[in-house]
């Protein structure tokens, strides 16, 4: 239970908070929400129910947060239609005796409820600048954003005796902020090279083309919280001197999309933008178009396709204009920064690597979701503390960070901290965040396989190396997969990845090599065993695997139920037997099995 | 693989000593009738002197009530019977043992006994016990028919497992059982309680009137008495045949008893449970099942007739099981 | 000790003790017919004779004799039928036993399978639907909304994809009439981005995750499983009915939720192959 902050609700009224962003619809907030509204009507008008958006604790998904009336606050998580029920007959209080006596019947003997404590493991070690306000307003209205000191930072900026732009550059260059996009540029430095510029136009662009697999920070902060973003993108706007700003979501963020848009039609109601024009362009399905020359192509209309650079965008950019492209949680620490002071953001995090980072926790943990953690916690920290430690008591084997461009980080390098610096040492890098938790029955050669498949296939074809490259990588690895591996595969794996990293224009083709290159740096006997031995250590490459039935099957039949394709005859009490010729190992009959007697050699 | 039910192996122990006992109550039942002193009740018939001749009146030999202590015996036995269903159905699981027990009581309670008294008839005597006040039911037969339910109240039907005569003579014929399919099954079930209610309202009627269904229209008694009416015997014959390939027609549908027992076995708190045990659920009890007494993976009290056959199906814990493991209890009774 | 012996032996046990349970049947019954067809004759008979002897007494003796006669019958149809239906018994308990082995040599059926989740949807209604007539004013409002300059590309194909959910060519035909747009750049944009398709869809798109938390989480499974429900041919994307595409998309952003599928605009999480088939139910 924690106390409320004067957030400037109504204090009369219990308030019930359900999580509507994408995770939340998807686990089914809808009929929760619908619940909650019914009860609400029946109580009189004695409980508010307000839809917010996520708060990150993605694993617990439908979140219900009740805030009594002084101020007492309680997370429900799991809720289903039922359990709002029952959340909305221990909270509101309605104002007619008969509902409130049906109420009570209804209630009695229904089991009590218990305090959780891994929320609070999950929430104890994060430090919340960027998602402050996610989960507990409602991202479609901006009365709520403006009680949290909404707009604060943008009127600092535009008042009289305000702060000029070159303070407010000042002031973000002193906090350390690097860009959050992944490539970790300083900040500052960025908005001071755009101010620097002598053009009349310039333009600001929020990159929210947010293409990682496995990351989903940008996508939580526009949906929950789009008037912060809106907020940083102004004050940049107001440090370089735009008056024109695009925020370039991707199309498969529809809600995103949706709130970013109402939030700008509302601040222009209340003219905080005051000149400046923002828009929303939506892409359209390309990861390249994440690098901020190929953004400024799509901007154009025309293919993404990265340019050379220099000239750098904050130079020649948009419509050969100076753009300063920043990503969406870079501008979402920005009012934070200029409210509370640079010094506040350069107190956390390391040396290099200052303030906090949001990380997509995802993959085999137990509480998967999104987090914000000040810079230099370690992995293990991540993966165990917060994360809670691997899902089915499995071993903890790697995490991959930064996606298609990162690498992975074994177990043993576990105490790592979480630094742009640190990170580079081991070969992977920070990336947007998206941070995926392997276990042992993970396959490093798979995971490679899959990145470079990835990037394979969003490779924009300018360069040779890249395009030509990243395709015979691919082949050795599926060969590899498949068992079908040459001995001199792995060096010239290692040599094409040198070749795709140098001869690559953009970043997409110069990070290529890395899953691979971490892969055969720290997993390499997993390699050895696919090529010379024709054997997947993790069980998971289904050329290499049989799945055969043990000696504890007790013949229940469940495993021949389950199979899709028949290879299992259907013989009660007797052993089963899988017909390998039939077997697609999609692994059902195993997990169907309550004996453990299927296994996977 | 043996599953079949067979007397041999070890049902030996109880039939020796089943077998003995119906002999010896045998010998003491074949002992000859008493004479009792005859005074004729009516002055118009004729008297001996005037038949003349010589006339005697021959010795009235009336059978005599079975012995008292033999009544209570069967009370005793029937208490005994439910209490090794019980164990045998829930604590050892064994399909041999209860053949055997089922095999016993019909020979017992069924053939020995000839069906008379049996817990189905008696509540149309308690029902004349509370309707008639010149009627004084004797305490064995209220015992008779309080039993089962006492034992209903806490274990489900147990009666209904191995020791009802009528129930064992149709659990023999089992042989290929279909499942029927459940709105039929709900719907056929109404009808035992309509019988039920026909029972009461014709023992309720005054003493010349009264007439026992149960007993008169009972399709098993006339192969119990090797011989009734012969459309008795002929529906009963069609019952068992029927119950070849629908599980205990009778026990199902049509025992007013049962729809009692029924009432009882909702409030069991022990009986027989299907354990939600790591959702093995592969279906294999519900298929072996012939009384459609486990909807969705869960046994259902109240129709369960104690068989033991989903005990004996389980491919963890019965006679089939590969695996020593046994079922693992979880929090208590399952919903009926 | 199976084989072919206990088969034979049941069936030839079980057909005896049949044959027996007949006879006896039959025997019951007709001692029952005769006897009843007897009953009233004899009864008459001896009723006529207790008459007789109350006016003449010397006709006692043969009132006694058909008394027993009749007395004596019925007893013996009693004891006869006591001895047949014990046979019956046995013969009917040797039946039950034999037949019983006979079952047990068959198999218990097959528990009923889900098949329903293995059907593939629609199968039965293979007609493919015929691509309608399309009506191209829509791109005309688009333009004037949206723009002519070459900047307003992405935007304009979108809006034709959402709206005739795919780019038909006569579109992109008209789009370059009405803009600034040349057929070239046309081709060039809309072959470069993942999300334009330029051949006709299925009534539903269904998407797979295929993000990295998707992945490790099974989506391979996922992806083959509802290929082979929907009855997919290799290399295609679309089923035979046309109602449903399949599509394999980066990543969903509900990475806590692996596998994710979504179907049009409504996500589904924590897939098993088993579950996905149930979430394209969904749209049905």
């Amino acid at each position: 239970m924690r106390r409320a902050e004067g957030d400037g609700v109504k204090r009369n009224v219990v308030e019930i908070r359900v999580g509507l962003g994408s995770c939340g619809v998807a686990s089914g907030a809808e009929p929760v929400r619908d619940t909650l509204e019914r009860a609400a009507k029946e109580a009189g008008a004695n409980g508010v129910v307000k839809t917010v958006g996520c708060n990150g604790m993605c694993h617990r998904e439908p979140l219900v947060e009740v805030v009594e009336p002084d101020g007492h606050m309680a997370l429900y998580g799991n809720v289903t239609a039922e359990t709002a029920r029952r959340i909305a007959r221990r909270h509101m209080c309605p104002s007619r005796i008969s509902t409130w006596v049906r109420w009570k019947a209804g209630s009695l003997g229904e089991p009590l409820a218990h305090v959780d404590r891994t929320a609070a493991g999950y929430l104890a070690k994060q430090k919340r600048i960027v998602l402050e306000n996610c989960g507990e307003i409602d991202p479609l209205n901006i009365g709520d954003y403006l009680a949290r000191d909404g707009y604060r930072a943008l009127a600092m900026c535009l008042e009289e005796n305000g702060l000029s732009p070159d303070q407010v550059i000042a002031a973000i260059s002193d906090s350390g902020l690097r860009g959050r996009g992944g490539a970790g540029f300083p900040t500052g430095r960025k908005w001071a090279l755009g101010r620097a510029q002598s053009n009349d136009v310039k333009y600001v662009v929020c990159n929210g083309d947010e293409g990682d697999p496995g990351a989903f920070m940008d996508r939580l902060v526009l949906e929950s919280d789009p008037h912060r973003v809106l907020e940083g993108l102004a004050i940049a706007a107001y440090a370089i001197g735009a008056a024109e700003g695009y925020l370039y979501i991707r199309a498969e963020y529809p809600l995103a999309v949706r709130h970013t848009r109402a939030a700008i039609r509302q601040a222009e109601e209340r003219g905080y933008l005051g000149r400046l024009r923002l828009e929303v362009r939506e892409g359209a399905g390309a990861f390249v178009c994440g690098e901020e020359t190929a953004l400024i192509q799509s901007l154009e209309g025309k293919r993404g396709m990265p340019k050379l650079r220099p000239p750098y965008p904050v130079e020649r950019g948009f419509r050969g204009r100076p753009t300063v492209i920043n990503n969406v949680e870079t501008l979402a620490a920005v009012p934070w920064i200029v409210r509370h002071g640079a010094g506040a953001f350069a107190a956390l995090g390391t040396k290099n690597s200052r303030g906090t980072k949001v990380f997509a926790l995802a993959g085999k943990i137990n509480r998967g979701g999104l987090i914000e953690v000040p810079m230099g916690i370690t992995v293990r920290e991540v993966v165990e503390d917060i994360g809670g430690g691997i899902r089915n008591g499995r071993q903890f084997k790697a995490v991959q960070l930064g996606g298609p461009s990162g690498g992975c980080i074994p177990a043993r390098l576990a105490d790592t901290p979480i630094d742009y610096d640190a990170l580079a040492q081991t070969g992977a890098i920070m990336g947007s965040g998206g941070l995926v938790v392997l276990d042992d029955r993970d396959c490093m050669v798979d995971i490679a396989r899959f990145f470079l498949k990835f990037t394979q296939a969003e490779s924009c074809g300018k360069c040779t190396f890249c395009r030509i490259g990243t395709k015979r990588m691919l082949e050795i690895l599926e060969r590899l997969c498949e068992g079908k591996g040459r001995p001199d595969d792995l060096e010239k794996l290692e040599k094409l990845a040198d070749y795709v990293g140098r001869g690559s224009l953009c970043g997409l083709g110069q990070t290529a090599p890395n899953p691979v290159l971490t892969t055969l740096r720290y997993f390499r006997e997993e390699y050895e065993a696919h090529l010379h031995e024709r054997r997947c250590p993790a069980g998971r490459c289904p050329a290499l695997i049989r799945y055969r039935v043990t000696d504890n099957c007790i013949g229940c039949t469940l495993c021949a139920q389950a199979c899709p394709v028949g290879a299992i005859a259907w013989r009660p009490y007797e052993k089963h037997e899988v017909d390998d010729r039939l077997c697609t190992r999609c692994d059902m009959c195993r997990q169907a099995c309550q004996d453990d007697a299927i296994e996977v050699l | 693989m043996n599953g079949a039910p067979q007397i041999g192996g070890r049902a030996w122990p109880l039939a020796a000593i089943l077998v003995p006992l119906i002999l010896a109550l045998g010998a003491v039942r074949s002992a000859p009738a008493q004479a009792i002193p005859y005074q004729r009740p009516v002055e118009t018939a004729p008297q001996p002197d005037a038949i003349g001749g010589g006339y005697k009146v021959p010795p009235v030999q009336k059978p005599l009530p079975r012995d008292y202590w033999l009544q209570v015996l069967d009370v005793v036995a029937l208490a005994a019977a439910m209490g090794v269903s019980v164990w045998l159905v829930l604590r050892r699981r064994n399909r041999k043992w209860l053949m055997a027990l089922t095999i016993g009581s019909l020979a017992y309670f069924g053939f020995y006994r000839q069906g008379c008294i049996c817990p189905i008839g008696s509540l149309q005597n308690v029902v004349v016990g509370l309707a008639d006040p010149r009627y004084s039911i004797p305490i064995v037969v209220t015992a008779t028919f309080f039993l089962p339910l006492a034992v209903a109240l806490f274990y489900g039907r147990a009666f209904c497992g191995g020791v009802c005569a009528l129930g064992a003579i149709q659990e023999l014929v089992v042989l290929k059982p279909v499942q029927v399919p459940r709105r039929l099954d709900r719907a056929l079930g109404l009808l035992k309680y309509v019988y039920l209610g026909l029972a009461v309202l014709f023992a309720v009627k005054p003493a010349l009137a009264r007439d026992f269904l149960i007993c008169r229209f009972d399709p098993f008694v006339g192969f119990f008495r090797r011989t009734g009416a012969p459309h008795m015997l002929m529906i009963g014959g069609a019952f068992l045949v029927a119950g070849m390939f629908v599980g205990r027609p009778y026990c199902r549908y049509l025992c007013p008893y049962g729809g009692l027992l029924t009432w009882c076995a909702r409030l069991a708190r022990r009986g027989v449970t299907i354990t939600p045990d790591k959702e093995l659920d592969c279906g294999l009890c519900a298929e072996a099942c012939p009384y459609g007494a486990i909807e969705e993976m869960r046994a259902v009290r109240r129709k369960c007739l104690y068989c033991a056959r989903c005990y004996s199906a389980c491919p963890r814990d019965g006679e089939r099981a590969h695996a020593k493991t046994e079922l693992i209890r979880l929090s208590g009774a399952a919903p009926s | 000790m199976t084989g072919e012996k206990q088969p034979s032996m049941a069936r030839i046990g079980s057909l005896i003790a049949a044959a027996f349970i007949a006879l006896c049947v039959v025997i019951l019954f007709t001692d029952y017919v005769v006897a009843s067809r007897r009953a009233p004759g004899d009864d008459k008979i001896v009723k006529d004779l207790q008459e007789q002897t109350k006016a003449d007494a010397s006709l006692a003796p043969k009132l006694a004799a058909e008394q027993k006669r009749v007395t004596g019958a019925r007893l013996a149809r009693k004891t006869r039928d006591n001895a047949v239906a014990w046979v019956l018994i046995a013969a009917a308990a040797a039946f039950l036993v034999f037949s019983k082995r006979l079952v047990r040599q068959e198999k218990p059926p097959a528990p009923a399978r889900q098949d329903a989740a293995h059907a593939p949807a629609g199968a039965s209604v293979v007609v493919p639907a015929a691509i309608p007539e399309l009506d191209f004013s829509f791109v005309d409002r688009m333009v004037s909304e949206i723009g002519r300059s070459k900047e307003a590309a992405i935007p304009l194909l979108q809006a034709i994809q959402i709206h005739y959910r795919y780019l038909p060519d006569e579109a992109l035909r008209r789009l370059c009439d009405l803009t600034e747009i040349t057929p070239a750049e046309i081709a060039g944009t809309s072959s470069f981005y993942g999300q334009f398709r330029r051949s006709p869809v299925g009534r539903h798109i269904v998407r797979v995750c295929h993000g990295t938390a998707c992945h490790v989480s099974g989506a391979r499974q996922i992806t083959e499983e509802l290929r082979r429900h929907l009855a997919i041919p290799d290399g295609e994307d679309t089923d035979a009915a046309r109602l449903f595409t399949l599509d394999e998309v980066a990543c969903l952003g509900c990475c806590s939720l692996a596998p994710v599928l979504m179907v049009d605009d409504h996500t589904a999480g924590k897939l098993t192959p088993a579950t996905a088939c149930d979430a394209l139910k969904v749209t049905a």
